[in-house]
């Protein structure tokens, strides 16, 4: 019997609820509000989920709507964030945040939701080509030139935390 | 799934129920407009044979004719946000949660337009918006188009009052095509991400020029038949979202300007 689209969303629920909230704690540093965050995310989801559903890309959509509303947060309350889980973590200082928030601002919108979805949401490189609908060689130049761009603003060693593989 | 999930659940489908709800409040709203734009004229006035960008010029407002000046150019095909329509949020309106359309949770006043001219024969309009200082001209090189010919438009706001303006610049303008009875086209249609909300600011006598194109492509395919529909008579809008509030919130107040809409026709 075929699904309905409550039990697609319903299911699709489950699987982004958590790395959506992964995801906006590493922008917010705040567990209660990455997780209003994710809600708001899955709810502009939900109304628009007819269309999401046949997209094929809902939840990459649902991860780039998280991450812009979590940068959007740090973006207008610049006050320092509450102490991270793990402190140890420089990527998760509140003065590195902002700055990163504000670097990937600069950026053209492609790179930022390449870099968004790459390094904030673990995304592989081809789930990014799926999700942004180009090919894996695009993302690839896309977050070169991201990564570029955020050197010349952060320097290295932010960059290099947020992408250590690189 | 955890009981804290399920009750996630359910307060987001409550949510998303009521916003689709009242999402489908607003777009009869707005093709109440069109229907009475059309009623007053618009859908019967001359065709100027394609060529000839006419300006209507407001009372106060000698001069009309769309220059240049442009301080910045956005394409709007870059961070338009597919999670909006036009006419969003017309009613005044309480985003729930942490974060709307423009962050935290904020009141929408309801959408107050004051026109001083309107010019929907020819292929442009000017809006005058007092409150704001701002000014709208939007217009095409023509109006009338042949099948599958790209329609281009441009929109420049210029600030002609005394006080720096900000505007909520990402996405910026959103613009529609409207028929006499469908929205045909709006920015949805283009294969957009939702953009992190900036604003920007237009000084006193400053200008800012948009441009954007139609038809665009789409990646949903429910929406790629309505939005390359390729023959018509349109009014081409737009809605510019002024921000009044203070400056660490400055778009939690003003308003969203509905621009006077230019008549566009496209040939079988």
């Amino acid at each position: 019997m075929e699904r309905s689209a409550d039990e697609d969303f319903d299911e699709m629920f489950v699987r982004v609820l958590a790395p959506a909230k992964r995801l906006a704690f590493r922008v917010v540093g705040d567990d209660s509000v990455a997780e209003e965050l994710a809600a708001e995310a899955l709810t502009r989801a939900y109304v628009r989920w007819r269309r999401l559903r046949s997209s094929g890309h809902g939840d990459a959509w649902v991860m780039r709507v998280t991450a812009n509303l979590a940068l959007d947060v740090v973006r207008r309350r610049p006050a320092p964030a509450p102490a991270p889980r793990e402190p140890a973590d420089p990527a998760d200082t509140a003065a590195l945040r902002l700055a990163l928030v504000h670097a990937l601002g600069q950026l053209p919108a492609k790179q930022r939701d390449a870099v968004v979805l790459r390094y904030l949401a673990d995304y592989r490189e081809d789930e990014v080509a799926t999700a942004l609908g180009v090919a894996s060689g695009t993302v690839k130049s896309h977050l070169h030139r991201a990564l570029a761009s955020l050197r010349t603003q952060l320097g290295n060693d932010p960059v290099q935390e947020l992408a250590p593989h690189v | 799934m955890s009981d804290h999930e399920h009750e996630l659940l359910a307060r987001v489908k409550a949510e998303g129920h009521r916003r689709r709800q009242r999402r489908l409040g607003v777009f009869g709203a707005a093709m109440a407009v069109v229907i009475l734009a059309g009623a007053l004229g618009l859908a019967s006035l001359p065709d100027d044979g394609g060529q000839q960008v006419r300006v209507a010029a407001p009372a106060d407002q000698p001069d009309t004719t769309v220059r240049d000046a442009t301080a910045t150019t956005t394409t709007i095909t870059e961070g338009i946000t597919p999670t909006t329509s036009f006419g969003d949020a017309s009613p005044p309106t309480t985003t729930a949660g942490p974060a709307g359309p423009s962050g935290p949770a904020t009141t929408t006043p309801p959408e107050t337009t004051t026109t001083t001219a309107r010019a929907p024969l020819g292929a442009a309009s000017v809006t005058d918006h007092p409150a704001s200082g701002l000014t709208f001209e939007l217009s095409t090189p023509k109006n009338r188009f042949r099948s599958a010919e790209k329609v281009e438009f441009t929109l420049v706001v210029r600030n002609k009052g005394s006080k720096t303006t900000t505007y909520n610049s990402s996405p910026g303008p959103r613009f529609a095509f409207l028929a006499a009875d469908e929205q045909v086209w709006n920015d949805g249609c283009e294969t957009g991400y939702p953009a992190i909300f900036t604003t920007a600011e237009i000084a006193p006598g400053a200008s800012v020029t948009f441009t954007g194109s139609y038809p665009q492509t789409t990646d949903d395919p429910d929406a790629r038949e309505r939005c390359q529909q390729p023959a018509g008579d349109y009014a081409l809008t737009g809605l510019f979202q002024w921000c009044s509030g203070p400056a660490e919130d400055p778009c939690s107040e003003g308003e969203r300007i509905g621009i006077s809409p230019i008549e566009v026709t496209i040939d079988p």
